[in-house]
């Protein structure tokens, strides 16, 4: 554990750095030579004090006195300096270097510069006795929106702390190739299993709806039962495949100008009969005006509004689903409010983000991919639009609202 | 007493003073310190070790101070 300092998950030590001893020993010297200073300077005034005096006032207490105080002093000032010396730290993760420097006893400070904006280490040794002793000082130079210069002194070794952090950095090159050959391998995977699935649904819609003739009950409820499976299939691979598509840059959208209302009207009158399946209140609220939108009306549809409604009613137990559409003079605003299983704050940290699961979430709905809301916000935030949640807590209901440009 | 000299009295009223001053500074800032190795320090025996290392220290210092003050009175 480091204080101050939150691992992420995944995230390991490589090397912690402490400085040289010989750092301490430099600046604690003055403090030591002072230290000293009774010694010498007690037995001098003593001698020059003519003897009948020092009988009268005691001095033998008073020379105790004085040398006690005087070390006290330097007591405390040496457990100042290595303080300071002992909580400077300098840290190399399989992500970051974090460099702590202890600014006398009030001012601490903490820099990081991750390992992939590192582009050189320079280590400096730079007189015979860090040469002697073995230690020297790091400088690394990052790239990010302002370069950035980081420089640790008094570094034991610093040959090897230098080699640890390249090895460290060939390691995380390594990982990003690795990662971006499995995301090349998902994307395939679930591009073939999706066409497997849809080509499954088509077969399995055409017994189901009565296209080849009228088939027995038992065989039509089994293919109901594997159409509505097969489309939740196609739904989760769906949802993977444009995550990967979004994070790949690659994700096409088909805009042109369509009636948000519409869509929302259309949607909720679709899942209604499921809302009220689970003896839910299902209430949709559009003011009027116009909801005219450019945008890809599919995948705002599927991704966005039908999500978030399909997301309430699973969410939710009992109680009321409430949509909402308004629109302010350059945004159309998308809503919906239930009364279901809340969201806490720590979830709510981890809501849109790539397979970003509630704690509960699993329990609650088991088929949550994590996938749903990170896709949702990807879209909106490709349409210019923000997307966001609010709860009061757990067991206390959500809001989700999405902001569109109107066209 | 020889002409010149300070009066006892008043050597032991500074020394008291010096005494008081130097035990509150030492315990104020044993407070600040050992808050600072507990709160930040990677190993908690370190900071145990510390904070004994210091008080004792102190104690010793302060233990020596007292005695003197004792002594000249």
């Amino acid at each position: 554990m480091i204080p101050n300092i939150k691992i992420e998950p995944g995230e390991n030590i490589v090397i912690k750095l402490r400085k040289h001893w010989m750092i301490l020993l430099r600046d604690t010297a003055g403090t030591l030579v002072l230290g000293l200073l009774p010694v010498i300077v007690v037995p001098l005034i003593l001698a020059t004090i003519p003897s009948m005096y020092l009988d009268t006032i005691g001095y033998g207490s008073i020379a105790s006195f004085g040398s006690a105080l005087w070390f006290l002093i330097v007591w405390m000032a040496l457990f100042v300096l290595w303080t300071d010396y002992y909580l400077d730290l300098w840290i190399v993760t399989n992500k970051r270097i974090v460099n702590i420097d202890q600014v006398g006893l009030f001012n601490r400070q903490i820099a990081t510069w991750g390992l992939d904006k590192v582009q050189e280490i320079t280590v400096k040794t730079e007189n015979i006795v860090q040469h002697f002793f073995g230690y020297g000082s790091i400088e690394i130079q990052t790239a990010g929106p302002t370069d950035e210069y980081a420089k640790a002194e008094g570094i034991p070794n610093p040959e090897k702390a230098r080699n640890a952090i390249l090895r460290q950095l060939g390691r995380t090159e390594e990982l990003e190739i690795t990662n971006k050959k499995q995301e090349s391998l998902l994307h395939v995977i679930t591009h073939e299993v999706k066409s497997y699935l849809t080509k499954n649904e088509a077969a399995l819609a055409t017994i189901s709806e009565g296209d080849l003739g009228a088939v027995p009950a038992k065989v039509k409820n089994m293919a109901d039962s594997a159409l509505s499976e097969t489309r939740r299939g196609v739904d989760t691979v769906t949802d993977i495949l444009d995550a990967s598509n979004f994070k790949t840059g690659t994700m096409q959208l088909e805009k042109k100008s369509f009636d948000v209302r519409k869509s929302v009207e259309e949607i909720a009158s679709e899942i209604r009969p499921s809302a009220e399946k689970k003896g839910l209140k299902f209430e949709v609220d559009i003011a009027g005006g116009s909801y005219a939108c450019s945008g890809d009306e599919a995948k705002l549809r599927r991704h966005v509004f039908r999500n978030l409604i399909d997301n309430a009613i699973h969410y939710t137990a009992r109680g009321t689903i409430r949509v909402l559409l308004t629109h302010t003079s350059s945004n159309i605003v998308f809503s919906v409010r239930d009364t279901g299983v809340g969201i806490t704050p720590e979830d709510m940290k981890i809501l849109f983000t790539e397979g970003g699961k509630g704690k509960n979430s699993s329990s609650v709905n088991p088929e949550s991919t994590g996938y749903g809301l990170y896709v949702a916000k990807s879209i909106v935030e490709a349409h210019d639009g923000k997307i966001g949640a609010t709860s009061e807590g757990y067991g206390k209901g959500a809001q989700f609202f999405v902001e569109l440009p109107a066209a | 007493m020889p002409e010149g000299v300070l009066s006892g009295q008043f050597v032991t009223t500074l020394m008291w003073v010096m005494f008081v001053a130097t035990a509150a500074l030492s315990i104020i800032l044993g407070i600040i310190l050992s808050y600072h190795w507990v709160r930040f320090s990677m190993n908690a025996f370190v900071a145990t070790f510390a904070v004994v290392i210091y008080a004792g220290g102190c104690f010793l210092f302060l233990s020596t101070m007292f005695a003197a003050i004792i002594a000249l009175s």
